[in-house]
């Protein structure tokens, strides 16, 4: 893969041209990888291909290696691997919730503690998940509890 | 202090917390059943050997240590380690069995009751399971109330980060999520 960098002053915006012989899963892992940086996520539906607002996604879940993402209507699958979504959601507001999870902290609707120091959250759709004890600290210094 | 000197302060402080409840228990349960039926029971039960006026020093340290290893064997049973490798229902159902296995054990050793009576046998075990569902029941219902007092806690809490952080609440959230490209 050969990067080119052209700087010109006369240049408004940032502008990523890809050239490629066709659109292979590389590219569009490529092409995942520079929208999140933009906060901005691709995702896989019925065969198209989506652009979706990070903000708007309510938890990203790993399932037999495959990563999908769960808004209020609508699941996506994306290219993308759940520990390199992680860190540059965390500005978002996402966290860790389990091994194949991460949560937006934005997106909760309710907290319910539960036995083992374990939470049970209830998202904006109103679908549960539970978090365990390990990752709680993170809800609980949010919340400034600890 | 180190982390693991920190450790051990809370976990031997764990110890002698749930032995002194164990132990307090154990000892005001003797009185009680002393009390009722002691003096009939003096050929049956070293517990009983005073007939109903007390119970015996050596009963008493008889008590103190099946206190302490039950103690010990339930907090280990219920700690973090144990916790995320073990079901809650597994975790209870093994802590019931080594607690009637230590009982048995001191029974053995010092004559607590018969084993080979059926009778005695059917008496621990009703009032065993009397003492620990009581004693599950008063857990369960100050676990449950303190579960809903956190809770209330939790959503105030997270309200006032939402307020704070300005973010859009569920229902005032219409912008669209996805753009097919």
């Amino acid at each position: 893969m050969k990067l080119r960098i052209n700087e010109d002053e006369n240049f408004e915006d940032l502008e990523i041209i890809i050239n490629c012989r066709q659109m292979d899963d590389k590219v569009m892992k490529l092409i995942a990888m520079l929208r999140v940086y933009d906060m901005k996520l691709t995702g896989i539906r019925a065969g198209h291909t989506y652009l979706l607002d990070a903000t708007k996604i309510l938890y990203i879940d790993t399932v037999d290696k495959k990563t999908f993402l769960y808004t209020n209507k609508e699941v996506y699958e994306t290219p993308l691997k759940l520990y390199e979504l992680e860190e540059q959601l965390a500005a978002k507001g996402f966290f860790r919730a389990g091994k194949s999870v991460i949560i937006n902290f934005n997106q909760i609707k309710s907290l319910r503690p539960d036995l083992d120091g374990k939470i049970m959250v209830t998202m904006n759709n109103g679908e549960k998940l539970f978090v365990s004890k390990q990752y709680a600290i993170t809800i609980k210094q949010k919340l400034g509890v600890i | 202090m180190s982390e693991k000197k920190k450790w051990w302060i809370r976990f031997l402080g764990k110890i002698a917390v749930a032995t002194a409840v164990s132990f307090t228990v154990a000892v005001t349960s003797l009185s009680i059943s002393g009390i009722w039926y002691g003096d009939s029971q003096t050929i049956n039960s070293s517990m009983y050997a005073l007939e109903g006026k007390g119970v015996g020093y050596d009963t008493i340290f008889q008590w103190l240590g099946a206190s302490f290893l039950i103690s010990l064997v339930s907090i280990i049973i219920h700690a973090d380690y144990v916790k995320g490798r073990m079901l809650a229902f597994w975790r209870y159902v093994l802590n019931i069995l080594l607690i009637v296995l230590i009982v048995t054990i001191f029974s053995f050793l010092y004559g607590w009751f018969p084993l080979d009576s059926a009778e005695m046998w059917i008496e621990f075990l009703v009032c065993f399971g009397i003492c620990f569902g009581a004693c599950f029941a008063l857990s369960f219902l100050l676990t449950s109330i303190r579960l809903k007092a956190e809770k209330g806690k939790y959503d105030q809490l997270l309200e006032e980060y939402k307020k704070n952080m300005d973010i859009p609440l569920e229902d005032e959230d219409r912008e669209e999520e996805a753009w097919k490209i």
